[in-house]
């Protein structure tokens, strides 16, 4: 996983100098670019800061500034390593670390320079691209915030809240309501952390201020000028934006006396304009237009019953697609305007699909198990829980890494779910969704209720078992032809 | 004596003649003030710069040498009138000459720490400056590398 960051080694033939001048150089170039820097001495006073399994594992690469042979080069087999000398380091470090992204994968073994470079393509094959790399780091470090203010609102909802025209409403005063506001602020964070990381992953530490500000502002109605934030997709967007922003500026001749203060003073300052002014300036107006629009439709479609079942359809396909972001609020804010004028089948609809994504996608982790990492076994069981209480962002890290299995399975499914509950002339009388409402006597048919929504959990995790395992075969047979 | 002393900088020294002229009338200055053998002392400079040069850039360069012997280390400092071609990575010559004398097998870490800690500080372009800023006045420079390393009598 990328994390911006590397490795290296320096020793020199006696052991008091040259060895600790390239470590200085490497660790001096390396932090001006925003880089995790570690670098192990091995000099006259034997070996220091000595590079742990982790530090190797988490680098995104390895510079070896030697002039004789090192102690411990089996911990960098798999790893890019580039060979120089202490002389490469201390004169240009900036040009081995660019050297040294491209640098071959060290394999341990001695080959003929053909095999080796066989090897090295093979790596490469199996390697996930930068840019999912990117998106992974975000998307791992989101997950702890999404399961601690998931489930947080879970149990407050669960155990303090009571349904109201309103929403749920939990008293105040009480700690369920404390519990809620913490899980808020578990939700709220998610945002600014997602797209911090994608952007960390780029260019470092100087873009972590401008991607997670930016986010914040990009899921601020207030000063977008629109009725919603626009989510986690915003936040996708501003991560790569800030983290490919900060890389061009990272590629500027800086004068040297300048140079210490562009990652924390010049980097920060100017990227957050920049991309903060291009959300409000450029992103604005179209996203408050879209939601317009999308409104629109809405009551075009409401007005002629023959069309509710396609109603029903686009409802539940806008609340899956951005999972609490600028489309999915439309969709619901149409819902509780429905229970306002007093014909509350519109929320009855986005209700059934609101649960879906999380649902699905927590359910389909128990589908060929062998198949998830541990991190999406866990939020898979933490989806699961918050699908019931009716928090569709459990999905998000699911639909976050994986845009392009996750999204049509549950875009449809929560599109069935809600046109099966069209069709059943389900109501929801509570501007919330989920197995929680039906539970409570929101809704007037609890058991069609929860069919329409086993409809759409049905289509959506059918569909992400089969990318799953198609998935796999694909692996197994491109490992068999090779 | 201390490993790093007023009595072991010589600012100013004319050379007329290469890098070797230059690591010989080195080691006689600091053969004479340390009671070290001026000729194991010049064949330890040569060793080393046959390997790779020590002139690592910006006028400055550090010979060193290993002794066998010798109790402490010496930290040395000699500026010449007239820059030599040292063959340094930057391809300018040297003005400023730091040597490092160390024992052959010296039991005490702690001399090899502050050694280190020079060599990172020489990666330092403000220290470097200063250095260069100082190279005619002795007391400068030994105010210099003092306040940047700490070193031990």
């Amino acid at each position: 996983m990328s994390m911006a960051s590397f490795v290296g080694v320096t020793k020199c033939p006696v052991g008091i100098a040259h060895t600790y001048m390239a470590a200085e150089k490497l660790q001096k170039a390396g932090e001006a670019k925003g880089y995790t820097v570690k670098v192990e001495t091995q000099g006259a006073q034997g070996n220091e800061n000595e590079l742990t399994d982790a530090d190797i594992k988490d680098a995104d690469f390895v510079v070896l500034a030697i002039d004789v042979a090192i102690e411990g080069m089996n911990r960098f087999i798999g790893k890019k390593v580039l060979l120089a000398s202490t002389a490469n380091a201390i004169k240009d470090s900036d040009k081995l670390i660019i050297d040294a992204q491209k640098a071959k994968v060290y394999t341990g073994e001695k080959k003929s320079a053909e095999k080796q470079e066989e090897q090295t393509e093979e790596n490469d094959e199996h390697k996930q691209s930068p840019i999912v790399q990117q998106l992974l780091n975000g998307v791992s470090h989101m997950i702890p915030f999404v399961v601690v203010g998931g489930l947080f609102i879970a149990l407050a909802t669960t155990f303090g809240a009571h349904p109201t025209s309103a929403g749920m409403v939990i008293a105040p005063h009480t700690v369920w309501n404390a519990m809620n506001q913490i899980g808020t602020i578990g939700f709220t964070l998610m945002i600014p952390i997602l797209a911090g990381y994608i952007a960390y992953a780029i260019s470092g530490r100087a873009a972590l201020a401008p991607a997670m500000i930016s986010a914040m502002v990009a899921n601020t109605p207030a000063i977008l000028g629109t009725k919603a934030g626009t989510g986690f997709i915003g936040a996708i967007v501003v991560g790569f934006a800030a983290g490919y922003l900060v890389k061009w500026f990272n590629s500027w001749k800086i004068p040297q006396s300048i140079r210490p203060v562009m990652p924390i003073f010049v980097i920060p300052l100017l990227g957050t304009g920049i991309i903060t002014a291009g959300f409000i300036l450029i992103l604005g107006a179209p996203i408050a237009w879209l939601m317009t629009s999308l409104e629109s439709l809405l009551n075009f479609l409401s007005k002629d019953p023959s069309t509710s079942i396609v109603l029903g359809l686009v409802l539940g396909a806008m609340v899956a697609v951005d999972m609490g972001g600028a489309i999915n609020k439309v969709a619901f804010l149409f819902g509780v305007a429905s229970i306002t004028a007093g014909h509350p089948q519109i929320m009855g609809a986005v209700a059934c699909a609101i649960a879906v994504p999380p649902l699905s996608v927590g359910l389909a982790t128990f589908i060929r198990r062998d198949l998830n990492t541990e991190e999406e076994k866990t939020a898979g069981i933490a989806a699961i829980l918050m699908g019931l209480i009716g928090i569709t962002e459990g999905a998000i890290p699911f639909a976050t890494a994986n845009p392009k299995h996750v999204f049509p399975s549950i875009i449809i499914g929560s599109a069935v779910a809600s046109a099966v509950g069209m069709i059943f002339g389900i109501t929801d009388a509570v501007p919330h969704g989920g197995p929680i409402v039906g539970v409570l006597g929101a809704t007037n048919n609890i058991g069609l209720f929860f069919v329409a929504i086993l409809c759409g959990i049905a289509v959506s995790t059918a569909m992400l078992a089969f990318f799953k395992i198609r998935k796999d075969n694909k692996e197994k047979a491109k490992v068999k032809a090779a | 004596m201390k490993e790093f002393d007023l009595n072991n900088i010589f600012t100013d020294v004319s050379i007329t003649g290469n890098k070797n002229d230059a690591l010989k009338k080195m080691a006689e200055l600091f053969a004479h003030e340390n009671g070290i053998d001026a000729k194991a002392l010049v064949q330890g400079f040569e060793a080393r710069e046959k390997e790779s040069t020590t002139g690592f850039g910006n006028g400055v360069a550090i010979p060193h040498a290993k002794i066998n012997g010798l109790q402490q280390p010496v930290v040395g400092i000699v500026t010449f009138t007239q820059p030599i071609e040292w063959e340094s990575l930057d391809e300018e010559p040297v003005e400023i000459a730091i040597a490092l004398i160390m024992p052959l097998d010296d039991p005490n870490k702690e001399h090899l720490t502050v050694l280190s800690k020079l060599a990172r500080k020489l990666m330092d372009d403000e220290f470097i400056k200063d250095l260069q800023n100082g190279r005619h006045d002795a007391k400068k420079l030994y105010e210099v590398v003092t306040n940047a390393i700490e070193f031990k009598a």
